[in-house]
């Protein structure tokens, strides 16, 4: 289990590193990443890939078995799932790798440079990688899979992420290991966007739309067999690029299976007990009732990894009575937090500021946590015009268990405040279908590594005034938009933290949201398997795993 | 017919009691209950209902159900007793040796399974016999019971056979077997007149061919005095008269036998001359009965202090003629008379005097044959139409009665619709009061409705169950208003009061009432609206005849008081005769003849007419009837013969001098009689008048 | 011949009657009523056993606060998930709140109360008002159907045909997603299933009533179509309809239960019997069945308790008819 969050340490050190020696801001995520990875110091150089092993330990050989939906994959650029990538992801890869702390690395690029404009990314290339073709990854490689992900006819959710500051004219190819990105406007997330789960590099000499056919990646396994529906088993390749601890190349494993058990939970608890698989891709399952279900089991590993993710109270803020701060302010503070996360999510995940920034975001800066306060509740609802209490409606979509009960709790705690919470259940397709519309609700907000990623998403309007599309509560705020602006143009993580402090303040104080906890992803698999770590995305990385005799 | 036979008898009940158990506890159904039947005799057992007759058949053949069972007595068939025998064997006599013939045949029928396959199983089940020879025994079978075609029928389903032929299928395969005993459950009450004689006919055919003892129930007088070599008389459970038909009928002795002969219309009487004479009361249910009196004393005419003191016993007024009364010998000896005390016609009006009230003319009512061909759903069909009423013209005078006569199907029902305006009329005139009856009843006004009301057939519908007599007989005296709103209960009592019952009943449900009682309750509503014309649709049909004499008594005296004109719809033409000034006789939607009652009961008949006046039941065994036998169905309305409607039956047809050619070709023209009698006939008033008794042999033509 | 008939006249002593229960319904009363019902019902042990049971759910529903020290919405959040113990006799859920107040209070939304907002309820429960609605819509719908006939009949009849097509589960989703969950639309969406079976069973009975003489006799009075429908045809309907509205009640719990199980039942925190099973479910791989144990076994007993009281007094009446 990789332990507990200590980013203050973390930060310490990194901010150390950051006002030393090392040059400038290339080296900021670096600087960072030593500052987590304390075991491996030496791996500054960039020489291995940071590694999570433990040496002298290893033992190489065997295969693992890990129960997964098997979906049909042509096109790496067009998967639209986690669940799909975590099998071609073990034969082909990013060109860069966000750790469980949210801090980003290089993998096949071997550094980048940004422009002190933030509009031109230099992209280095690692050099000596080979496709398990035996071609060699150049810039090529980098600027064809690019051009699918630009590509209209592909489809690939890339597009979204990065049309707005790439086109296909942007990407120049400046070497043989060099890729230089000329965007249209600034953006510090490019390394993270390069991380997104369809970015997979593809081999610009032979992939011709089905990438089952031509299975051509750097990653350390290649395709023995792929039945939709069914399973998929990948075997070792011998010239993989990382080195093993004992300075072979990886991969420990002699191969790797995922094999189709349904999409219902209670039969893959079973094999996973029976030891007819040794883990489970949790991406599609209900991580709570897994958690639940194996934690006391003896044989299995269940470790769980605090997430960005939350379940947002969200708040219209043009809509009565939500317009007027007190009343959100009074709602807020009927939020028994330890309640909540105990009986919502059994504990499993850290408790929120209201602030949609999580403790594990990079930028995190440290903000009380407010208590539970149904007093002052209603006192703020008697200053906004309710001395009788208020009755709100609260909509949840109902497939969403944990959000049911926060829902539940708040209603009942929020009772004492003279404030009557009345939960209007729906299917959760339903609720996405009015999520930005309905005056209260609770909405699932995914995974993101950058806290200005998510608040640059929800929280800001555009030149024109108007809430950003993804603004649910349509709530902006002319300082908390500054300062953002501001934010999104320092790539130092110190001095971002300092604007974050002010950030966290405001949307604490007169915000359009409830954040009571953030979420935690499991990992689970047999006590044999090692290495296998969780990752608040749910990717799964085989390439040092290895198996306990 | 009187010939009894000598011999073991075939079947002895004796003293046998029968017990059922229900809410109230233990009920003699029946009780010391005697009688025998030998080979080739038939029995008659007679009762109104409720008096245990299908109770005793249920127990010959062990189906008494569970909660029935046989606390005394004995049942011995061929000598082996009966009473206590294990289902499995008494399976096996049921099967072999004695069939039973139910009231509905349709019930009796499986509708999924072909008539010959359901024949054939009855000798392949009892008896190791190839299919192909179970076969061909039971087309000879059906052809011994007169069935045309039966090579045909046997390929059939039940629902695609008339009820007539339906029945003889029942009987046909009650007879494959060639049963010892033969038990007849009212095999003929569901049955046309002209059905019934046929298959009554075919019973006493098959009796002699056989040999086969046969118990027939019956609540028909008319049937018993038809086919009975001896009789039983059943009252509440117990015998009370037994002795050969002819004895009985001739020298009726136990008040409740003549109660029972006295209160049938005797076909050659009217209302003019002769009075029905209704047993008063009720069966008493059997929970209710008495065990220490005479059981019957509680309606009896002659009834002394003494008779409430105990049971009587059987005594043996004649040979072979047991009566069970205390004052049986009284009876016999005095000849307390039986006969009806004749009243002095009255004096008629003059024809011309009476005012017409309703006249019809040229009548037509059409129903579309509903079609779920596609052709049709897109008008490419040709509409069909069942013409159920084909031109009709009639009169109704003011106080007096219009009988209506014929088989089921012949329209009589239609007509009646017609004119109420339950079906809409499709051609012809009907005035009513200088009203044109040429709205349906939703579009009327409010006069001609209130003035033209209905008695219904069935006592046990005619009434809504849900609410009271009060309710139900105020409710038109509140829709036409007739009396101020607080007289209103005040005029329901005085309605009751005037069909003989009282305030007592105002507040009690139908199911509390008795079918007498009921029918009078439907013609207290219909009289509530004070109509100037009754429709009666067959109001006293399924009513036991102790009880319709006091209905039909009723309608008269009513008629008489209020003077009010009744179209009267019967198919039994004892009580037409009996209840009617003018009568019209239908036939397939025609009027084959009409005229004053004494023209149509007396010759020169149509031969329609005369066929079904040989049918009816007449009870006396030495009645001298006609022997006309009317083979087939009535054709369908939907295509009506050409020509004359009843060629295809008429057994007179072969009579005319073309042979009868000119009838499938022509309509026939309307003769007048005299006094307003008509004929609708090819044959010439001579040729009617002269018409010589059939024969036989000619019974069978036509298809 | 004046004698004779004088001597047909009825004594008016004799009061025919062919059975108890007439006599009872001459005496009027509700509770007379209600009485014989109760004797009806005793007679018949299928009937006694499911009176039993479904008198057992009306009781505790009806007494629930007298039955509980809690409220089914308390939360006794330090104790979550526990099984049966002094405290909380069933157990606690997955929230803390007594599971036995809970399943007390889910059989009042089901039998004695219907929740119409947060504030305002009306007597009669969620699966008893669906029925109503139901009964209330399908007669009438039966009626002209039956009555009427024609082209109303068969636009009548092929809705109902469309409706039964459609998988009920489905229809039941899609009613309360376009509707939003709440009792009321659960109400909405159970009347609207059960309608075509209502609507079917009363055609056929107006079928065969209509036929009968009184009916004819009311329209040759010139009564109104809507008076023979209601007035004439309907109250003799009723005994099977209220019979197969008994088995409605049962099926309207079984689809509460669904629906709530689903997650579109009676939105939380409504103890709703279904939505109570589907939350349980959750923790029996972890050994906690109790949760959804005492709601499925809630739902079990109450619609089985239902069904064999139907099944009885239909015997019963049959066996009397």
């Amino acid at each position: 289990m990789s332990q507990k969050h200590m980013h203050p340490g973390v930060f310490d050190l990194k901010s150390q590193l950051d006002t030393g020696k090392i040059s400038r801001r290339e080296f900021i995520r670096y600087a960072a990443l030593l500052g987590v990875s304390v075991t491996a110091a030496s791996q500054m150089a960039g020489l291995t890939w940071p590694g999570r092993a433990f040496a002298g330990s290893v033992k190489r050989g065997g295969s693992v078995k890990v129960s997964a939906p098997i979906e049909r994959v042509t096109h790496p650029s067009q998967i639209s799932w986690i669940a799909p990538s975590n099998q071609i992801r073990q034969v082909a890869e990013y060109l860069t790798y966000t750790d469980a702390d949210n801090v980003t690395h290089p993998y096949l690029l071997k550094n980048w440079e940004a422009s002190d404009d933030l509009l031109t990314w230099t992209l280095n290339l690692r050099q000596g990688v080979l496709f398990n073709n035996g071609d060699e990854f150049t810039s090529d490689d980098v600027v064809f899979t690019m051009n699918q992900w630009l590509d209209k006819d592909v489809g690939s959710s890339m597009l979204g992420l990065m049309k707005s500051y790439l086109d296909p004219t942007d990407i120049e190819k400046v070497g043989k290991y060099q890729v230089k990105l000329h965007l249209k406007r600034a953006e510090i997330a490019i390394p993270e966007h390069l991380f997104h789960y369809p970015a997979l590099v593809m081999n610009s000499r032979t992939f011709e739309g089905d990438f089952i056919k031509q299975p051509h990646g750097t990653g350390p396994f290649t395709v023995e067999m792929f039945r939709e529906g069914e399973r998929c088993v990948l075997k070792a390749r011998k010239d993989y690029w990382k080195k093993g601890v004992d300075g072979k190349s990886l991969p420990y494993l002699d191969s790797v299976q995922f094999i189709n058990l349904g999409t219902e939970l209670a039969p893959q608890i079973a094999a996973l007990q029976s030891g007819d698989v040794d883990s489970m891709d949790m991406s599609d399952l209900p991580g709570p009732q897994a958690f639940k279900a194996l934690k006391d089991n003896p044989e299995v590993k269940v470790m769980g990894i605090p997430t960005n993710s939350a379940r947002v109270l969200r708040m219209r803020v043009d809509v009565k009575p939500w317009d007027d701060n007190r009343v959100r302010q009074a709602i807020k503070l009927c939020q028994h937090r330890e309640k909540i996360l105990g009986l919502a999510y059994y504990g499993e995940g850290l408790i929120g500021q209201d602030v949609h920034v999580s403790p594990m975001h990079p930028e995190y800066c440290e903000i009380d946590t407010p208590k539970y306060d149904p007093e002052r509740a209603r006192q703020l609802l008697k200053e906004a015009g309710y001395p009788d209490g208020l009755e709100v409606d609260l909509n949840v979509g109902s497939g969403w268990n944990e959000i049911v009960r926060y829902a539940e709790i708040l209603k009942e705690d929020a009772k004492p405040a003279g404030l009557t919470v009345n939960i209007k259940t729906m299917p959760n397709s339903q609720y996405w279908e009015k999520w930005t519309e309905v005056g209260l609700g609770v909405t699932v907000w995914a995974h993101r590594p950058l806290g200005t990623m998510v608040l640059n998403l929800a929280y800001i309007a555009d030149d024109e005034g108007k809430p950003v599309p993804w603004n649910e509560t349509n709530w902006s705020d002319k300082e908390f938009g500054e300062l953002l602006e501001q934010a999104n143009g320092t790539l130092d993580i110190e001095k971002r933290r300092q604007i974050f402090c002010k950030l966290e303040k405001i949307q604490q104080d007169r915000g359009s949201i409830g954040i009571p906890f953030w979420i935690n992803q499991w990992m689970i698999c047999r006590k044999r398997v090692e290495n296998l770590n969780a990752h608040p995305t749910m990717y799964m990385y085989f390439d040092d795993v290895w198996l306990k005799s | 017919m009187n010939d009894t036979q000598s011999g073991p008898p075939l079947l002895e009940v004796k003293d046998l009691s029968i017990a059922y158990k229900t809410r109230k506890g233990r009920v003699l159904a029946v009780e010391g209950l005697n009688f025998q039947v030998s080979s080739g005799e038939t029995l008659g057992l007679v009762g109104e209902s409720g008096c245990g007759k299908s109770t005793v058949a249920f127990a010959i053949v062990g189906f008494l159900g569970q909660n029935g069972r046989i606390p005394k007595g004995h049942i011995y068939f061929d000598g082996d007793e009966i009473v206590g025998k294990p289902q499995r064997e008494l399976n096996k006599i049921r099967g072999d040796r004695i069939s039973v013939v139910y009231q509905d045949p349709m019930a009796a029928l499986n509708p999924v399974v072909p008539v010959g396959k359901q024949l054939a199983e009855v000798l392949t089940a009892h008896r190791s016999i190839s299919n192909h020879e179970a076969w061909d025994r039971c087309v000879q079978m059906l052809k011994k019971v007169h069935m045309p075609d039966a090579e045909q029928v046997m390929s059939r389903y039940s629902f695609q056979l008339s009820g007539g032929q339906q029945q003889r299928v029942v009987i046909a395969m009650a007879m494959l077997n060639s049963p010892a005993l033969l038990i007849m459950d009212e095999p003929t009450t569901a049955l046309d007149v002209t059905v019934e004689a046929a298959v009554l006919d075919l019973v006493e055919e098959l009796k002699e061919e056989y040999n086969t003892g046969i118990l027939f129930i019956t609540h028909n007088l008319g049937v018993v005095a038809r086919v009975s070599d001896k009789m039983c008389v059943m009252y509440a459970g117990i015998g009370v008269e037994q002795g050969s038909a002819h004895d009985i009928f001739k020298n009726p002795v136990h008040p409740y036998t003549q109660g029972l002969i006295r209160c049938v219309p005797k076909l050659g009487r009217n209302k003019e001359d002769s009075v029905l004479y209704p047993i008063p009361g009720r069966v008493p249910d059997p929970a209710e009965r008495e065990n220490e009196i005479c059981i019957f004393s509680e309606r009896c005419d002659y009834a002394q202090p003494e008779c409430r003191q105990g049971r009587p016993k059987y005594a043996e007024i004649e040979p072979a003629h047991t009566v069970r009364c205390f004052r049986a010998r009284d009876i016999y000896k005095n000849r307390v008379s039986h006969e009806e005390i004749k009243k002095k016609p009255e004096l008629k009006d003059e024809e011309e005097q009476v005012e017409k009230l309703l006249n019809v003319e040229n009548l037509k009512v059409y129903y579309e044959q509903e079609s779920k061909s596609l052709a049709s759903f897109f008008g490419m069909e040709k509409k069909q139409f069942v013409k159920a009423v084909d031109d009709i013209s009639v009169n109704v005078r003011k106080g007096r009665t219009l009988g209506v006569v014929g088989e089921s199907g012949c329209g009589k029902s239609t007509m009646v619709k017609g004119l109420i305006g339950l079906e809409e009329i499709t051609d012809g005139q009907a005035r009513f009061l200088n009203f044109d009856l040429d709205k349906p009843i939703t579009k009327r006004e409010r006069t001609v409705i209130q003035e033209m009301q209905m008695v219904f057939q069935n006592p046990d519908a005619t009434l809504n169950p849900s609410y009271t007599i009060g309710q139900q007989i105020a409710r038109p005296i509140k829709l036409f208003k007739t009396v101020p709103k607080k007289q209103i209960r005040d005029e329901v009592v005085r309605l009751l009061e005037s069909v003989r019952l009282n305030e007592t009943y105002f507040d009690r449900y139908p199911r509390q009432l008795s079918g007498g009682e009921k029918q009078r309750v439907g013609i207290a509503r219909a009289l509530a609206s004070r109509p100037d014309l009754v429709i009666c649709d067959e109001p006293v049909s399924a009513l036991d005849v102790s009880v319709q004499a006091a209905v039909l008594n009723l309608l008269l005296e009513i008629q008489k008081r209020f003077s009010t004109s009744l179209i009267f719809i019967a198919h039994d033409l004892s009580v037409v005769r009996f209840f009617s000034d003018d009568v019209v006789i239908m036939y397939l939607g025609q009027i084959m003849e009409m005229g004053p009652v004494e023209a149509i009961y007396d010759p020169p008949y149509h031969p329609y007419t005369e066929a079904l006046l040989s049918a009816v039941p007449i009870p006396d065994p030495d009645a001298d009837q006609g022997h006309i036998r009317l083979s087939g169905n009535v054709p369908s309305a939907l295509n009506p013969p050409e020509g004359c409607r009843f060629h295809t039956r008429c057994p007179r047809r072969h009579q005319l001098p073309d042979g009868g050619e000119i009838c499938a070709r022509e309509r026939p023209p309307r003769r007048q009689l005299e006094n307003g009698h008509f004929i609708q006939c090819h044959f010439s008033e001579e040729a009617l008048r002269n018409m010589e008794e059939l024969t036989e042999a000619h019974t069978a033509v036509g298809a | 011949m004046t004698e004779q008939q004088t001597a047909e006249e009825m004594r008016p002593e004799t009061i025919p009657d062919q059975g108890e229960g007439s006599v009872l319904e001459s005496q009027k009363g509700f509770w007379r009523k209600i009485k014989s019902a109760v004797q009806i019902i005793l007679t018949s042990k299928t009937a006694t056993v499911g009176f039993l049971l479904v008198f057992f759910w009306v009781g505790v529903a009806v007494l629930a606060p007298a039955l509980t020290p809690y409220t089914p919405t308390e939360q006794d959040w330090m104790h979550p998930n526990e099984g049966p113990s002094a405290k909380h006799i069933l157990g606690t859920d997955e929230l803390g709140r007594d599971l036995w107040t809970r399943i007390i209070y889910g059989a009042r939304v089901v039998l004695v109360y219907l929740p119409v907002s947060e504030h305002v309820t009306i007597p009669g429960g969620t699966a008893i008002w669906s029925v109503f609605v139901a009964l209330v819509v399908g007669s009438i719908l039966g009626l002209i159907s039956g009555y009427i006939g024609g082209w109303p009949d068969e636009i009548i009849m092929r809705l109902l045909d469309a409706m039964i097509s459609i998988p009920v589960l489905l229809l039941y989703l899609l009613i309360v997603a376009a509707l939003g969950a709440s009792a009321v639309n659960v109400v909405i969406a159970l009347a609207i299933m059960g309608i075509p079976g209502i609507a079917r069973l009363v055609r056929s009975l107006t079928l065969d009533i209509r036929t009968r003489d009184y009916i004819k006799a009311a329209e040759t009075r010139g009564e109104s179509k809507l008076h023979i429908m209601f007035v004439e045809i309907m109250p003799n309907a009723k005994g099977p309809v209220i019979i197969d509205a008994m088995l409605r009640v049962g099926y309207a719990i079984f689809a509460m239960g669904t629906l709530g199980f689903l997650g579109m039942g009676i939105p939380p925190p409504s103890p709703d019997w279904g939505s109570m099973v589907a939350k349980g479910r959750e923790f029996i791989l972890q050994g906690h069945p109790w949760a959804s144990l005492w709601p499925a076994l809630a739902i079990a007993t109450l619609v089985v308790g239902l069904n064999l009281m139907a099944d009885g007094l239909r015997e019963e009446m049959t066996r009397y008819q």
